[in-house]
């Protein structure tokens, strides 16, 4: 209704040749969007909450104003992201919105965001590459990284540590698994490994004998960037066919509850390693308080923060503490607000500085990981290493990065 | 050799050992049938003989297992339905198949479009059109002009019986088939019907089902005879009713009505 | 004129209606009620339940993405004089093939081979990258300009619809009076007898299907000015679904009844989220949307005729009940 009177007082002050300044709003409204439908519903619901949890953390207050939180549905398509986005910002009338979840949805709000330059976007923890590194927005932001950025210290732990020289390539053909083969091969092809072959499936694909036949037999491993469902049905498919290559995992394909379903493929990994900037059962002490602090907020949660959770409260926790110092001054398309973000830096719940490069994307903390057997027998993921202050060009010059050219199903190659 | 023509014309229809098939049961065999041009031809039968089969193989809307079929010398054996009724022929149905979302009027002039053309275009029809005219005209012909208008739906029994002719005479028929055109009439329409049929044009053969055999005998100069989808008898009225198997057949069997 | 009455207070929502409203409520409203349309005409006409219409508009929508201004390096640009002639024609030439393909199938049977065409085509565009651009699809499509205003600006951008679809509504009123449209009327009461009078089935058929690829066609043309975005979730099982709702919930009876649907859609879809708790508003739209079924088997617009005998009836003392009977 606000934002309606708003808008009419524009109209008519436009209407009779004078300029309006809308009056100061009493609250700020972010909206938050997630997938809260289908098969990702209970992982998008956790990025909610960390969104919930930055809010609540600051008393629900800042500078002076309360904070709304308005959520939104979309399904892991653009156009949802986009229709959930437009709903918030025209009829909710926000001011800052959260989110999206997944990687086409990123590359769609990022291209709407250029049309309303009247408000703020902080991604969620969608991670294609491009939302940021090309045709990036100003009002565009990422407190976080990119699929590649999730993936540093494996390729260079695969070759070196492990010995893997060949390894084949299995994802879903879409640009965040893209993004994720990137950072893989980037640091695997640059100390000397080759990628044969790279198998791309459609999500949701539930026959891959097709493929399980297909990867070649001098291999050393094979990299698998799927998730959920779809990394379950390749595995045991794999197992059963008699694979028994090694598996190197993208950021959510061994998830804890992959490593807690019972099925022939646990054998295979063992010892697999992985890239993620979350891990749940992190010991550090920043992680230990955000978990704490989570788990009182919302008893019913999971047992630890996923990294949805994760991403959505460092978004959220960024666009409270530059409106806290810009004294909620949302005047002039949020030119203060901006400027305050730009160079922001803060403490993660990973124990790094978070703080943006110039196109807006997080430099990030990340972890490699392994799957580990405990005593009794189960399976969990330890952290093998901590690489700290991750940017998006992977530590390369920017020239030569960006003359690679966009990520696609054949860039990088290194047969 | 099979007779082809007839005092050098070419039979109207030439039907030569024309059998269907559904699955292995045969529900006409062997049939063969020469109506000349003109000629007034009844097809008798009792239930299941084969009598409407016959007729859709005829038309084409089941094309035959077996044998030839000839329309005026035209091999149409393999011929669509559509390019039968181009031939000349035309077929009313035993149970009324109408247009029921249509009114009268559209609904023959659609069949006059069939043959005449005109069908397919696209902009709205004109009322000036000819091709609704003869529509028109062929309404009052057939005892419709007064329900030109009348949605096909709300047409009395008597009514859509009416109009299965008026389809059937569109745009000059050389040859008719018709499939009990009196079933299910009043008395009162009957008369109607007979008078509709006798002023038919004497060049147009007519192939008539009727269940009836004594309306069938009165109205045709000849009558076949089928029965489990064989031919039974041919011949004139006088002949087929002295015909001992059509006797044993029809006055032995159920009758019908 | 009867459709002055609906049109001109529709014209002048502009004058009332915020850019929200006029832009997400009502111009999208319009967008899926044309693609509706076409499906409607389908069930109204030829008495065939099309699943595939989403995909014909689908298929303008991409060409245009193709062939017009587009952020995601794949595709020519041509101008649009060129481009929206060639989106209609793929869309006429995609219902076409359509109708060639179903053009024996009726019932179940129509709906399950337009259902996997359109499957087909969902799975092909996600995998296809030269043409379709995979998954992502394509983003940045702008609209025309005329001198400086871009059609989609809010206010132009309404209009724009209104009049789309007033006129195809007009298209679909004049076409079914046509010799043609007749025929195709003929074809759904009894497809033997149109045979029978000497009219081959093929050409209403294909030509029908052709006809609602191009109300769908014009619908997705102004749908990815709407969304200024195109993937294969626009021809996915999302949108093919809505519109069999739009269509049903509105009443497959009359071309009107799309619109309707389009509506009573569009709003549950936008608010319901801001009525229950934000896991449940998928519920609350699914049972909503199973109550308009029940109560109104013919759909919102049958509802609607309905009421309207109803109140006729009471002025008239009840004199024409048969004739309102009849005639729905």
């Amino acid at each position: 209704m606000l934002n309606r009177t708003r808008k009419v007082g524009i109209a008519v002050g436009m209407a009779l040749g004078l300029s309006v300044m809308p009056a100061a709003a009493a609250e700020v409204k972010i909206g938050v969007i997630s997938i809260l439908e289908g098969a990702f519903a209970a992982l998008g619901q956790d990025g909610i909450r960390g969104a919930q949890l930055a809010v609540a953390e600051t008393g629900g207050k800042v500078a002076g104003k309360d904070i709304k939180v308005i959520t939104m549905s979309s399904d892991a398509s653009p156009d949802s992201a986009v229709a959930a986005a437009r709903k918030l910002i025209e009829q909710d009338g926000v001011d800052l919105i959260v989110g999206p979840l997944s990687g086409s949805e990123g590359l769609a709000l990022r291209d709407l965001s250029k049309s309303f330059p009247g408000v703020t976007f902080l991604n969620g923890s969608s991670a294609a590459q491009d939302t940021t590194l090309r045709d990036s927005s100003q009002n565009f932001y990422r407190f976080g990284g990119d699929g590649a950025q999730w993936m540093v210290g494996v390729g260079s732990h695969a070759f070196n540590k492990l010995n893997y020289k060949r390894v084949a390539v299995v994802a879903e053909d879409y640009s965040f698994p893209y993004t994720q083969v990137l950072g893989f091969m980037t640091e695997f092809c640059a100390a000397g490994g080759k990628v044969p072959k790279k198998f791309w499936t459609p999500i949701g694909a539930k026959d891959y004998s097709s493929i399980v036949y297909a990867i070649p037999k001098d291999v050393d491993a094979v990299f698998v960037a799927l998730g959920g469902a779809d990394a379950v049905n390749f595995l045991t498919q794999y197992s059963q066919a008699g694979g028994d290559k090694p598996i190197i995992g993208g950021t959510i394909t061994i998830d804890q509850s992959i490593l807690d379903s019972k099925g022939p493929f646990k054998k295979l990994l063992i010892g697999a390693p992985a890239g993620t900037p979350t891990v749940g059962d992190y010991d550090g002490k920043e992680w230990k308080a955000f978990t704490a602090s989570y788990k009182k907020q919302f008893p019913k949660g999971f047992s630890a923060p996923s990294i949805f959770a994760h991403h959505y409260y460092m978004s959220a926790k960024a666009a409270l503490l530059a409106l806290d110092e810009v004294k909620g001054d949302l005047s002039g398309n949020h030119k203060a607000l901006r400027a305050s973000l730009n160079k922001l830096q803060f403490v993660t719940p990973t124990g790094g500085t978070m703080r943006l490069d110039k196109n807006r994307n997080g430099i990030i903390d990340n972890f490699v990981t392994e799957v580990f057997q405990r005593e009794d027998g189960t399976l969990g993921n330890r952290v093998l290493k901590v690489v700290r202050d991750v940017d998006q060009l992977l530590g390369q010059n920017e020239t030569d990065f960006l003359k690679k050219g966009p990520v696609s199903r054949d860039n990088p190659s290194c047969p | 050799m099979p007779v082809n023509t007839i005092n050098g014309e070419p039979y109207a229809l030439d039907v030569q050992g024309v059998g269907r098939r559904f699955g292995e049961f045969w529900a006409i065999e062997d049939v063969t049938l020469k109506v000349r041009p003109g000629e007034r031809r009844a097809i008798l039968g009792p239930n299941g003989a084969g009598k409407t089969t016959l007729f859709n193989v005829i038309t084409g809307d089941f094309p035959a297992s077996s044998g030839t079929i000839r329309m005026f010398g035209l091999d149409v054996t393999t011929a669509p339905v559509e390019k039968r009724i181009a031939h000349g022929l035309r077929r009313t149905y035993q149970h009324a198949l109408l247009f029921d979302g249509l009114t009268v009027a559209e609904t023959l002039f659609l069949a006059v479009c069939g043959v005449a053309g005109g069908w397919r275009k696209i902009l709205p029809l004109r009322r000036d059109d000819e091709n609704r005219d003869r529509a028109i005209e062929l309404a009052h012909r057939a005892g419709l002009g007064d329900q030109i208008d009348h949605q096909v739906e709300l047409l009395s029994h008597g009514q859509r019986r009416q109009l299965e002719i008026g389809l059937a005479l569109a745009e000059d028929p050389t040859l008719l088939l018709l499939d009990e055109p009196a079933a299910g009439l009043s008395p009162a329409e009957r008369p109607k019907l007979a008078e509709l049929l006798r002023t038919l044009p004497d060049s147009v053969a007519v192939v008539l089902i009727e269940h009836d055999m004594d309306i069938a005998l009165q109205t045709s100069q000849s009558v076949t005879v089928l029965h489990n989808g064989r031919m039974l008898a041919e011949g004139t009225p006088q002949d087929v009713m002295k015909d001992a198997d059509v006797h044993r057949v029809y006055v032995g069997g159920s009758h019908g009505h | 004129m009867r459709a002055t009455v609906f049109l001109l207070p529709l014209a002048l929502l502009p004058i009332f209606a915020n850019e929200f409203w006029l832009v997400h409520i009502f111009s999208r409203a319009l967008i899926l009620g044309i693609i509706a349309l076409s499906l409607t005409f389908l069930a109204t006409y030829l008495g065939v339940v099309s699943f595939a219409q989403a995909t014909m508009a689908g298929i303008a929508g991409y060409v245009l993405a193709y062939f017009g201004p587009n952020t995601v390096d794949v595709g020519h640009e041509l101008p649009f004089a060129a481009a929206i002639p060639i989106a209609l024609l793929m869309s006429v030439l995609s219902g076409a093939v359509v109708g060639l393909i179903a053009r024996r199938s009726q019932g179940i049977y129509a709906i399950m081979i337009t259902l996997a065409i359109a499957v087909a085509f969902f799975y092909f565009t996600r995998q296809n990258y030269s043409f379709f651009n995979g998954w992502t699809g394509f983003s940045g499509l702008r609209s025309p300009q005329i001198g400086d205003t871009a059609l989609r600006t809010p206010v132009v951008f309404y209009l724009l619809c209104l009049g789309v679809a007033a006129l195809l509504l007009a298209m679909v009123s004049g076409f079914v009076r046509s010799p043609m449209g007749l025929t195709i009327q003929a074809v759904r009461d009894a497809r033997r007898r149109v045979q029978a009078i000497g009219i081959p089935l093929t050409t209403p058929i294909v030509s029908a299907y052709a006809f609602a690829g191009f109300i769908a066609g014009s619908g997705g043309i102004l749908n990815v000015w709407y969304q200024e975005r195109i993937s294969s979730f626009s021809v996915g099982l999302g949108p093919i679904v809505d519109i069999l709702t739009i269509s049903v919930i509105g009443g497959l009876r009359h071309p009107s009844g799309a619109f309707i649907g389009a509506v009573a859609f569009v709003l549950l879809d936008t608010f319901a989220i801001d009525f229950v708790d934000r896991e449940r508003f998928n519920t609350l739209i699914g049972v909503t949307l199973l109550i308009i079924v029940l109560l109104a088997p013919r759909g919102l617009r049958g509802l609607w005729d309905d009421t309207v005998a109803r109140f006729g009836n009471a002025r008239d003392g009840g004199e024409n009940t048969g004739k309102s009977q009849q005639s729905t």
